[in-house]
């Protein structure tokens, strides 16, 4: 068992920390487990570089931008190379938020009310006369979100009216097009899903933040946040999340892996948005979710290779 | 209900390990470090047109002649050579010390962490400026301190509002630490404190019997005007910091901290106990050099780079950037200081910046009180001339487009709160 595994990381994404962090882990993971493995920080050389190293198997560590949006996973078909991770279209539909929010509604999954705007539909067809409708739709607070982006970047709650041209311009500072959501109260949850025929729900993580919402600061910090595995919820609610979550991963045409967040609201829960590339850093969802259900970090890291290397 | 530790040593940590974190900016910049961005982000002094000959000169003649001391333990108040070397660069900024009035530290950067440990319990009110240099901000929070930020204008601190707030704590019973400032070519604002307000607050300071530090990195790098005093000039009560990282070498890690005698002695006892000594090696190797050469031609070679840079970035920024921007005009140092309207958040906005290929430091990061999103600090050191135009210009088209969007989407606005 030497298969050779490249590992993509870094990149130009504004995720390019993270997601170096998250490789190197892949990296040791892969080599303690006897692959043979080497990194590539992504850039316009990494094509040449893959087809001269020809291996086996990619490993997808990058997130964000071009990581996690279907572009990087297009080039890895193109080359013939397996990849970890959801392919093409679910990396499409769960990048984008809007698309991902289309298709869960077409789905009939439970998710916050929402709508799109994009910097086009202000600069050239006067959007602004209808940002009044807006909020009558989705009511005060409201979080602005830019459309593809990873992370919490570019996450704004709104609560005066008057704070969401600011709030837009952030938002539209990532992307070209921003998500406008009903601001849901609740308990915060992740459910990493993992497998194939049929996919798993491993144990759900309830998130408790001291601030408004899980942002870039805290994501990525020890002692920032507390974690409780698993959630705090009766047996009936966790079984309803972790199925609803099952179907999210269906409807966007994920396979392998993902992670899907919700919010559980009033003894609801509902749906914000899946992750084809969750993180693997020292304080990452899903190594910690594979973890309470005894599923060790090298462990998980060989599961997704061996899937990939399944195709 | 299990409460999940992500790492097994949590209940460990003292409460301080959780106010020392890299910031999110710090990880939104790493993707910088791409060739194919232009930063106008990093303060690194501009090292290239450094003759590296002088130093290899230098560093065999220390190994030939006194290679066991430079390999040994040094004083903890740092090498004499260079102690000497120092007492003369301080002289011809008409401050008189003696070796005995200073000590060697590894970058200011530790001077400031020694003085953090020497004056602050936790809730110790210790002041600022607003902006600050971020790297005393994150020494000092280390240390617990309750932090009040004083504004800065284009002369410097605002030492009237400086006067009213010494009279509230007065009056409120409380005592501050000390106020922190760095009145050359202020890092990030780019202002020089104007001689009138640092004889206030000389005369503020013996009034409150507030102790000042007084951090002078770049006071070398002047372009232009005239010299001004250093508060440590005009009194010998100031404790004083300066560095050979901005007119030689960063890497080497070599600064000096003046301070009265009392205060020198328990800060060369913390610097005993955070690291015996400074390097011994790069203190001869700099004595050495400085035996070998005068770097008095060396900073008269920077300060010309450094003015052909601040040159082109005030002419790009003049030729590019909107009416609504304003910055500063920088007599020396390293940064000019640009707000931008209230309307845009320089975080955000350092995304599209990016994906257009340029990058700077958001305002918010040299605020210890959240303050200052609609500020960036613009750094031009580094880059050439060449890259200073093309990336304040990339950095023009960004703020434009944010202040178009901006209009399109606030103007005409029928909003429920109306």
């Amino acid at each position: 068992m030497n298969e050779k595994v490249a590992v993509l990381m870094g990149g130009r994404s504004l995720e390019r920390e993270v997601s170096l962090k998250s490789g190197h882990r892949v990296s040791e993971a892969l080599a303690a487990k006897g692959y043979e493995q080497f990194s590539l920080d992504v850039d316009e050389r990494m094509v040449d570089n893959l087809i001269a190293a020809a291996p086996d198997v990619a490993y997808i560590a990058l997130h964000g931008k071009y990581g996690e949006d279907g572009t990087v996973q297009g080039l890895l078909e193109l080359l013939g190379i397996p990849y970890t991770g959801p392919g093409v279209y679910a990396n499409i539909v769960s990048f984008d938020k809007v698309l991902a929010k289309e298709i869960l509604t077409r789905h009939s999954i439970p998710t916050p009310r929402w709508l799109t705007l994009s910097a086009a539909s202000f600069k050239e067809m006067g959007a602004a006369g209808a940002l009044d409708k807006a909020i009558d739709l989705l009511g005060l607070p409201l979080v602005v979100k830019p459309a593809g982006q990873g992370s919490a970047l570019g996450i704004k709650i709104v609560h005066e009216a008057e704070d969401l041209p600011k709030a837009l311009i952030g938002a539209l500072s990532y992307d070209d097009k921003v998500l406008l959501e009903q601001y849901v109260d609740g308990t915060e949850l992740t459910v990493s899903i993992i497998g194939n025929d049929p996919a798993e729900a491993l144990p759900i993580i309830e998130i408790v933040t001291k601030k408004e919402f899980f942002d870039f600061e805290s994501m990525y910090r020890m002692g920032a946040t507390d974690y409780f595995v698993p959630a705090r919820l009766d047996d009936a609610q966790a079984a309803e999340v972790k199925e609803l979550s099952l179907n999210v991963h269906e409807a966007l045409g994920c396979r392998d892996v993902s992670r899907v967040d919700l919010i559980m609201s009033e003894g609801k829960p509902y749906v914000l948005e899946l992750n084809t590339s969750p993180g693997m850093t020292e304080t990452s969802l899903l190594p910690m979710a594979a973890a309470a259900h005894g599923i060790a970090f090298a462990d998980l890291v060989d599961k997704l290779v061996r899937m990939a290397l399944a195709r | 209900m299990p409460r999940y530790q992500l790492d097994k040593w949590t209940d460990l940590y003292a409460n301080r390990a959780s106010l020392l974190k890299s910031s999110a900016i710090r990880d939104l910049l790493s993707v910088t470090e791409r060739e194919d961005i232009i930063s106008l982000a990093g303060g690194n002094p501009y090292t290239k047109e450094f003759k590296m000959t002088k130093i290899v000169a230098a560093a065999t003649e220390t190994m030939l002649s006194h290679g066991n001391a430079a390999l040994q333990y040094g004083a903890s108040e740092g090498q004499t050579g260079l102690k000497q070397h120092i007492c003369r660069l301080m002289a011809g900024e008409n401050i008189k010390v003696d070796k005995e009035d200073f000590i060697i530290t590894g970058g200011s950067q530790q001077g400031l962490d020694i003085l953090g440990k020497v004056f602050i319990e936790p809730g110790d009110v210790i002041l600022v400026e607003a902006p600050s240099y971020l790297g005393a901000l994150n020494a000092f929070a280390g240390y617990e301190p309750k932090v009040i930020s004083i504004p800065l204008d284009e002369l410097g601190l605002v030492v009237s509002e400086l006067e009213e707030r010494l009279k509230e704590l007065a009056s409120a019973g409380v005592r501050p630490k000390f106020l922190y400032t760095v009145p050359n070519f202020h890092n990030p604002a780019g202002v020089t404190m104007s001689l009138d307000r640092r004889r206030r607050l000389i005369e503020l300071s013996q009034q409150h019997k507030l102790l000042l530090i007084e951090d002078n990195p770049y006071g070398r790098l002047r372009f232009e005007g005239e010299r001004l005093p250093s508060l440590r000039e005009l009194d010998e009560n100031v404790i004083y910091l300066s560095t050979f990282s901005k007119i030689l070498s960063p890497g080497l890690r070599l600064a000096w901290l003046v301070a009265p005698h009392p205060i020198l002695e328990k800060i060369i006892f913390a610097k005993q106990a955070a690291d015996l000594c400074s390097p011994s090696f790069t203190q001869r190797v700099v004595d050495e050099f400085f035996n070998q050469n005068d770097l008095e031609e060396y900073i008269a070679q920077l300060v010309n780079t450094y003015r052909r840079r601040r040159d082109a970035m005030l002419e790009a920024l003049d030729e590019y950037f909107p009416d609504e921007a304003e910055w500063t005009s920088p007599e020396g140092g390293f940064f000019v200081w640009v707000r931008l309207p209230e309307f845009i958040d320089t975080t955000e906005m350092l995304a599209d910046a990016i994906s257009q290929k340029v990058a700077f430091i958001p305002g918010r990061a040299f605020f210890a009180d959240g303050r200052g999103a609609n500020f960036m600090r613009l750094a031009f050191c580094f880059p050439s001339e060449e890259e200073i135009h093309e990336g304040v210009r990339r950095l023009s088209d960004v703020v434009k487009d944010q202040i178009t969007l901006y209009h399109s989407v606030a103007v005409n606005l029928k909003l429920k709160s109306e």
